[in-house]
Order: C-alpha cells, then sequence, then structure tokens
C-alpha cells in the first residue's frame, strides 16, 4: 500500500508542478510582466514635482471633486518637451492636486487603444484624432459628455463650431476639441514675383490657378526642377476634401450615412488637380521629385523646398507656419485663405478631441481632467510659457490654435505680437480669417476604412490606373458597402 | 517483406515499465514549451477560428455567429484579389530570385579564404540584423525615382530608371529588391551547406571531365538541396506574410510625403492588419487569416512533395 502511494506521488508530482507552471504562467502577474514588457503600461508623471495649491477645482476646471488615479490614452507628458502639452498638464495638476494622471505616452493608436481597453486597467480619458471620432462614438467605447459638462458647467459655445460637429452625434456631445487646425495657401512671394505671377494670386479662380502653375513650374518629367503649385491630393483626405468643398461639393452626406463620391463636384475637382499635376509630367515624377530630400530639402527641416527655391505654392495646415518660422525664418511666404469658386474663405479643420473612456471608474477624474485640459486658462498658461521659450530662441511666436475660440481670442489679442514680422504677421491674420470658415466632415462609422478608400481612388486616378470617373465610381460603391456594414 | 512487420513492431511497441514510470518527467521537462504552444499558439488559434464565423467587433466587444459569411464576402471583396495578387506577384519573383543570389553569394562565400572571411560572412548578414521599419525607411531614399542611389546608379548606364515608389507598375518589383537586401540569413545557411559537400565529389568529376557548371549542377546542387528546399520553403512562407518593410514605406509615410501608391502596395498582410485594427473588423481578419494559413500550408505541402523527387538528404 505504501509502495502504491509512493509510486502514485512519484508519477502525479511532476503532473501536479506542470499544472501549477500553467496556472502561474496565465495568472494576473503573467499578464503584468508581458504588460510592461511590452511598454504598455501607462507612466507616473513628474508634474514639476512640486505639489499644487491646495484649491480644487478653480475657475477653469469647473469646481468638481476630482481624486484618484487616471489613465489617460493617446497623450504624452514625461516623454515630450512639447511646452502646450506639458503646462497644460501641469495647470490641471494645480487645479485638482489630488487627481493622479498617468499617460499612455504616445500619440492614439488604434491598436495599442484596442489592447489597453483589453487590459485589466484600461484607460479612463483618451485623446483621438477628430475624424476618427465617429467609428468610437459609433461603437459605445465612448460615453456622452451631457452629465460632465453640466457638472463643469462648461459653456461649450466658447468651442469652434466645425470642431464641436465632429464631437457631436445625434445631439449628444462626446467630446471637447483639442487644437484647430486649418489650410490655408503658403507661397514663396519670391518666386512667384520672379516668374511674374501676382502673389495675391486669386484662389477662387481654378484657371488662374492652372495658369499660375503653368509659369511657375521650371522642367518637366524626369527633368522637373520646380513644383508651381502642389495641390497635395495624392495620399491626402482632407486636402481632397478641401478641393471638392471648394467646388459646392461634399465626400459624405451630413449624417455622414452616404457617401457622395459620385457627384460632379466631387469628379471635377479631382480632374482639375490632376491636371495641376501632369502639368509637371507624371504623377510618379512629380511625387519622386517633391518627396526627394536632396531635391525638394526637407520638409520638416532645413533647407527647404522655400529656401531651395523648388516649390512655389501649396495648400498647408497653418502649424507649418510655426515650422517656416524656425527653420526659414527669413522667407517671405504670402499666406492666403483657400477660396471657394465664389471666392469665400473655406478650410478643413482638424485636430484632436477629448473623450471618458465608457465604464471609466472615476468618472469624476476623467471629466476633471479634458475640461481642464481645454479650458480657456489653460490654452492661455500654455500659450504664455510658449511665447517665452520662442522669445528666448529669438524666434516670432505665431500662436497656438486651440479649438476654444475665448482663449483665441485672448492669445491672438493679447500675446501674439508679429509687428517685427510682418510677414508672419499677414499669416496668422490670414490663418484667423480661414479659421471662421472651416467646415467639418461628417462622421461616419466607418471613417478609416472611408478615409482609405477615397485615398485610393484619387491615387488610381492621379496614376492613370483609371480615369477619374471610373475610380470615383467604383470608390462610391465601396465606400457605401463600408459604411453600412459598420452602421449601428 | 519481412522487413515492413519488423518496423511496424518497433513503432507500436508497449513502452516498458521504466519508460512509463519517466513519461510525468518528460512531461515537467517540456512542459514550458507546452504550456507556451497552448497558451500562446493553439489557443489563439482556435480562438481565431471561432472568431473568422463571427462578425466580432474588438471595440465593441461584441461578435454574432454569422456562419461562413467571411469567407464568402472574401470572395467578391477587390481588395482581397487585389491584395492576394500583390503577394503572390512578390513572391513568385522575390523567391527564386532570393535563392539565386543566395546561391551565388554563398558560393562566393566559400571560396574567400583566410581573415577576410569572417569578415565577409558578417558583411553578408549584417542587414539582416537591421531593424525592418529602419530598412523600409532606407529603401523610401535609395529607390527615389529621381534622387535615389539606385536609380542614379543605372543611370550611368545610360538607363533611365522608373519611378520605384510612385508608379504602381513598379512598385513591388522595387521591393522585392529591397528584401534581396536582407538574404544573409539564406546567405549562412547555404554557406553552412557548401561547406560540408565532401571535396572528393569535386576531385571524381573532375577527372571524369565535368566542367565547373557540370560540377554545379551535378555535385553542388544535389548535396545542397535540403538546405536549398528548407529556403524556399521559408523564404515562400515569408514573401507570402510579408508586412513589416511594405508598411513602413507606404502606410506610415509622414504628413506631406504620401506617396501615391498605396493600392500597389497593399499586400495581403497589410490588409488583414488593417482590418482588424483600424477598420475593427476581426472576425473578416480572422477568415483572411485563416485563408492565408491554408494558402501557406497547400504550397509547402506541394513543395514537400516535390521534394522527395528533387531533394537528396545523406543520411537517407
Amino acid at each position: 500500500m505504501v509502495e502504491v502511494r509512493a509510486r502514485m506521488i512519484r508519477r502525479f508530482v511532476p503532473v501536479l508542478a506542470s499544472l501549477v507552471l500553467l496556472l502561474a504562467a496565465c495568472g494576473p502577474g503573467a499578464e503584468e510582466s508581458a504588460e510592461e514588457t511590452a511598454g504598455s503600461e501607462p507612466t507616473t508623471p513628474a508634474t514639476d514635482g512640486s505639489t499644487p495649491p491646495s484649491a480644487s477645482g478653480g475657475e477653469s476646471g469647473g469646481g468638481l471633486e476630482a481624486s484618484g488615479d487616471l489613465f489617460v490614452y493617446g497623450f504624452s507628458y514625461d516623454s515630450t518637451d512639447d511646452v502646450v502639452a506639458r503646462s497644460r498638464v501641469d495647470f490641471t495638476a494645480e487645479q485638482y492636486p489630488d487627481l493622479s494622471p498617468t499617460f499612455s505616452e504616445g500619440g492614439f493608436e488604434a491598436a495599442g487603444f484596442l489592447t489597453a481597453l483589453q487590459s485589466d486597467d484600461p484607460p479612463d480619458v483618451v485623446r483621438i484624432t477628430r475624424n476618427d471620432f465617429g467609428t468610437y462614438v459609433a461603437s459605445g467605447r465612448i460615453q456622452p459628455l451631457d452629465e460632465c459638462i453640466g457638472q463643469a458647467g462648461v459653456d461649450t459655445s466658447i468651442y469652434r463650431e466645425a470642431a464641436m460637429q465632429q464631437l457631436t452625434s445625434d445631439g449628444t456631445v462626446y467630446g471637447l476639441p483639442d487644437f484647430f487646425d486649418t489650410a490655408v495657401w503658403m507661397g514663396a512671394t519670391s518666386e512667384f514675383e520672379e516668374d511674374g505671377v501676382d502673389p495675391e494670386l486669386d484662389w477662387s479662380d481654378w484657371d488662374a490657378i492652372a495658369a499660375a502653375n503653368e509659369q511657375l513650374l521650371t522642367g518637366q518629367g524626369s527633368g522637373l526642377e520646380e513644383i508651381g503649385i502642389d495641390p497635395k491630393v495624392s495620399g491626402d483626405y482632407s486636402f481632397f476634401s478641401l478641393w471638392v468643398y471648394a467646388n459646392g461639393g461634399q465626400l459624405l452626406s451630413d449624417d455622414g450615412l452616404e457617401s457622395l463620391l459620385d457627384t460632379p463636384e466631387v469628379l471635377e475637382a479631382l480632374e482639375f488637380t490632376k491636371g495641376i499635376i501632369e502639368a509637371h509630367g507624371t504623377t510618379s515624377e512629380f511625387l519622386d521629385f517633391r518627396n526627394s530630400v536632396e531635391l525638394n530639402g526637407d520638409f520638416f527641416g532645413a533647407p527647404n523646398q522655400f529656401d531651395l527655391g523648388t516649390e512655389a505654392a501649396f495648400p498647408m495646415q497653418q502649424w507649418y507656419l510655426n515650422v517656416a518660422a524656425e527653420n526659414s525664418p527669413d522667407t517671405e511666404l504670402t499666406v492666403s485663405p483657400f477660396l471657394t469658386r465664389e471666392g469665400d474663405p473655406i478650410t478643413f479643420q482638424d485636430g484632436q478631441g477629448w473623450a471618458i473612456v465608457e465604464g471609466t471608474d472615476n468618472p469624476d477624474g476623467a471629466c476633471a481632467f479634458i475640461t481642464s485640459m481645454v479650458a480657456t486658462d489653460a490654452w492661455v498658461t500654455a500659450a504664455e510659457t510658449r511665447q517665452a521659450q520662442r522669445a528666448e530662441e529669438e524666434l516670432p511666436f505665431t500662436g497656438v490654435y486651440s479649438g476654444n475660440s475665448e482663449a483665441d481670442e485672448i492669445i491672438f489679442g493679447e500675446l501674439v505680437d508679429l509687428s517685427d514680422s510682418p510677414v508672419f504677421d499677414a499669416a496668422v491674420q490670414a490663418v484667423l480669417e480661414a479659421q471662421e470658415s472651416a467646415y467639418a466632415i461628417p462622421a461616419s462609422p466607418a471613417s478609416e476604412e472611408f478615409r482609405q478608400i477615397v485615398v485610393d481612388a484619387v491615387d488610381q486616378a492621379l496614376t492613370g490606373a483609371a480615369s477619374p470617373e471610373e475610380a470615383l465610381q467604383a470608390a462610391d460603391q465601396e465606400a457605401q458597402d463600408a459604411i453600412d456594414s459598420a452602421a449601428p | 517483406m519481412t522487413a515492413q512487420p519488423a518496423v511496424q513492431r518497433r513503432r507500436f511497441r508497449r513502452w516498458t515499465a521504466s519508460e512509463r514510470q519517466v513519461i510525468p518527467w518528460v512531461l515537467l521537462f517540456l512542459s514550458p514549451w507546452i504550456v507556451g504552444l497552448i497558451v500562446f499558439t493553439i489557443i489563439p488559434m482556435g480562438w481565431s477560428l471561432w472568431l473568422s464565423f463571427t462578425d466580432y467587433d474588438p471595440l465593441t466587444d461584441v461578435g454574432n455567429f454569422i456562419g461562413v459569411e467571411n469567407y464568402i464576402e472574401m470572395v467578391g471583396d477587390p481588395r482581397v484579389s487585389l491584395s492576394l495578387f500583390n503577394t503572390l506577384y512578390f513572391t513568385v519573383l522575390y523567391v527564386p530570385l532570393s535563392v539565386a543570389l543566395s546561391i551565388f553569394l554563398a558560393t562566393i562565400l566559400n571560396g574567400v579564404g583566410g581573415r577576410w572571411a569572417g569578415f565577409f560572412r558578417t558583411a553578408f548578414y549584417l542587414p539582416n540584423l537591421t531593424p525592418s521599419v529602419a530598412v523600409g525607411t532606407l529603401f523610401l531614399l535609395i529607390l527615389n525615382g529621381q534622387s535615389g542611389i539606385l536609380n542614379q546608379f543605372v543611370s550611368t548606364f545610360g538607363i533611365d530608371g522608373p519611378s520605384w515608389l510612385n508608379d504602381p507598375a513598379w512598385v513591388k518589383n522595387g521591393i522585392v529588391l529591397m528584401m534581396l537586401w536582407s538574404i544573409g540569413g539564406s546567405v549562412i545557411i547555404l554557406f553552412a551547406a557548401l561547406r560540408n559537400v565532401p571535396t572528393e565529389l569535386y576531385e571524381a568529376a573532375r577527372i571524369d571531365g565535368a566542367s565547373r557548371w557540370q560540377q554545379f549542377m551535378n555535385v553542388t546542387v544535389p548535396m545542397i538541396s535540403g538546405a536549398l528546399f528548407f529556403i524556399i520553403v521559408i523564404n515562400t512562407i515569408a514573401s507570402l506574410q510579408l508586412f513589416s518593410e511594405v508598411y513602413t514605406m507606404f502606410y506610415g509615410t509622414q504628413q506631406g510625403m504620401s506617396s501615391g501608391s498605396e493600392r500597389a502596395a497593399l499586400f495581403y498582410v497589410i490588409y488583414l492588419f488593417r482590418n482588424a485594427f483600424e477598420f475593427f473588423e476581426m472576425g473578416y481578419a480572422s477568415a483572411l487569416a485563416w485563408v492565408l494559413f491554408v494558402v501557406i500550408l497547400i504550397i509547402t505541402l506541394i513543395q514537400i512533395r516535390l521534394s522527395k523527387r528533387f531533394v537528396y538528404y545523406e543520411g537517407e
């Protein structure tokens, strides 16, 4: 009997040990260590290491009682030197000293967010690109902000209307806007003057644009030496939408549920921009030249295309003025609003939106955090910090475009002083003018898929794989299928 | 006739008592691997098979059983056929080229002696140590149609190089060139196989009057056919699963620098990834993954079948 028991023990000890190993591998400890290895655990911000004032809430925060841990996804603090980001977190820490936010330390990334949602410690707050908001609203992963807005006493009318449209679904607000990027025409004044083209071109006249393009470009095909006008439509959904809206069209219906790709306005915009590109040679030759650092300079550095005189004009988001101010402070730029064919300013707008993740265990903290990050005082504090930094670097301060019109009024009315830089002063005025005419691309439940379909159709037409008409017809059908499939 | 039952007897022989006693210990020592296999391979595979029959959306965490609808949808999805075409085009071009170039480089390596031997072996393998994202970024510069060093090089022969990155007709060929840069692993495997070819065989062939080419075809190739077969299988599977470099080059470019050829670079796994993590159609992505699994399985089985006719293993 004793021998039998000993034999059983000899047999089953290894089996039990195997079981223990299995359980250990599957247990929560194992998951934690895997997450740590993957770097998906948030880090704790060192908010200057100081203890913020004891007051909870405050004017900008709306007087909420907020405390506890808060995991913020899609935002960086420790790993960024962006003073606008850091100073707003510091401001929030002062407003809510008992709140302990931690950050994912990186921009929003869909796969990472998905993984974070499935983890033991899902995010409480997320910062998402506004163009993608529709997908997350449709999924029910972010919660309505009505209660939060009421509790915090937030006046949503101070936020720019186009941005709020993207964050609102069926009359319910799901997010608060963070930044407001708009597009304007940027032209190298000297290139225009050298080629006998008026820098104050009538950008509403497409015939004039085509003619100016012909005059401004130098060389052709593989011998291209200077781009006249880059319409920026290849691979870029937002800029293509800009041409369509300027032509009186839309890509999606207002409710985001109907594709409008197969409409005359869209077709005309595609044919026109294709013509602008093909005046330089084939689309491939045009893109090879444009994307070559050696030939066309470093778009985000120096020397850039303006320094080298290899590109005369293109539409671009206003933040590029900061890049230009830093890398080419002596370049004379003529900045003008993008115009509809009727002559009215128009621009797309993009940026991010703050949202509270559905099921958060700290809704008060989440509400306090997001309302504080976009509060007027937070933006003004951030702008002051940026202004001081730019002054130290002896560079012009071209402002911060917050999405909060109250904050913008203070920033551009009191802080931005470009009297020493008339070129940038004029540029900022053009941007401010354009901001008032921003449209919002309607939120679609298939936002990313729709974007890809549009980009593919444009590229097919540009590269000659299909005629513009064929490309848009096929894309329209595919887009409608995608929307129908994703609609809740 | 008598050997066959003996083999069968050996195969189905009962374990002895002492062998049975050590089985639990064998299992214990194998358990880390077994646990890993179950937790990280078998369970996820089974889960993804189940998901492929659902419309599971990872954002909503809701999925309904929809039978084979995902598989039916694949048949009518133009992007599936496009990505399959792109992937097969790449595989058909890349695998033979990579094998031929690997044999060529391994033969050169085999002929290099002295202290340079180690240097060249390291140099040939170094590209494999470069992160795939860095390779993708590097080749954005090398393959630029106007200023890339590849076209600058061919222009010295009077050839006007194509637009490798922006002309849809040339994009996949450019990707083949990029991937050929990282064949160091295949070269090292073939080099090791070449080192094991007995020199007496070459001597005998020379005595029989065989030319260098005849020696290569009738001695070298048969003797390294096992390694060649391994490389062909591995490279075929890797080609069908191509992702990181292409995703970096064509789907991760910074604003204002986008390519006009995302469709030409839409490989099967890229489309799978985008469905799963960008369009949140995890059920459909799982179906795509299982179809790829079956395609790879069939191709590999065909290769194994053919290998019985063409591959020589010394021990057999």
